[in-house]
């Protein structure tokens, strides 16, 4: 598993246009860089202007978030988020890090997966296994997940397999 | 718009409530990601009693169109 954090070259501002052409330019150039050729997956996440793109075989689904970890989230949000999940051992900010993850890997069929969560109208169970490491439920499913730091950054990855390095490839672009 | 939603969303976009005001732009570039969207959301569910649709939320575009949908709702 390769994860290459790069950061993007545009200065932003219109609605999904640079930034989602910006990414599948990159994704291709990290796709020769990571030695990845025939067909693969992949997933982005964005947070502002830092992007993240995870790539895997094609056998099985990976997904990435990453998020500064300066990132305040609302007291009403905690509240919220404590309620779906009171008695996990992870920070709300962790937390909705996995529950996007979970949404990436494992789309839930309502019309936004991440309020239906949050708000607990799809039942999802996230299980502390480890350090920085757990595993989520959905439905029939179960995936895991670890949540490293990395320049000021939190990186929740999810994939399939409860296999993960113990630490993160990097490079400046 | 009144100073209790003027409140929220400084607070769920990280901001000075000083720059909050019906023009503010949301930019999912910039400032309308997420977990501001679930912030908002979540800040409006409990101070209004309101569960807001979030695709709707999601392609609002200025600060105005949510605060609209609250009084649709």
């Amino acid at each position: 598993m390769r994860v290459s954090i790069l950061f993007t070259r545009f200065t932003s501002t219109t609605w999904h246009s640079k930034r989602y052409i910006t990414s599948r330019y990159e994704l291709g150039r990290l796709a020769i860089f990571a030695g990845v050729t025939g067909y693969y997956n992949y997933c982005f996440s964005h947070s502002k202007k830092l992007s993240a793109v995870i790539l895997s075989s094609k056998c099985e689904k990976v997904s990435i978030d990453i998020e500064p970890v300066e990132r305040q989230l609302t007291r009403t949000l905690k509240v919220k988020i404590r309620e779906t999940f009171p008695s996990l051992m992870l920070s709300e900010l962790g937390i909705i890090m996995i529950l996007e993850c979970l949404i990436k890997v494992q789309p839930v069929p309502t019309s936004f997966g991440l309020v239906s969560v949050l708000f607990g109208d799809v039942p999802v169970e996230i299980v502390k296994l480890g350090q920085d490491n757990y595993a989520v439920n959905f439905k029939d499913k179960k995936f895991y997940t670890r949540i490293y730091i990395l320049n000021n950054l939190f990186i929740c990855i999810t994939r399939e397999k409860n296999q993960f390095p113990l630490n993160l490839e990097y490079f400046n672009n | 718009m009144n100073e209790k939603f003027k409140h929220l969303i400084a607070e769920a976009l990280e901001m000075d409530l000083a720059d909050v005001n019906e023009f503010l732009a949301l930019d999912p570039e910039e400032n309308w990601d997420s977990i501001a969207l679930l912030s908002v959301i979540s800040g409006i569910d409990t101070q209004y009693g309101i569960q807001l649709n979030g695709d709707e939320l999601a392609n609002c575009r200025k600060i105005s169109e949510v605060y609209d949908l609250i009084n649709k709702n």
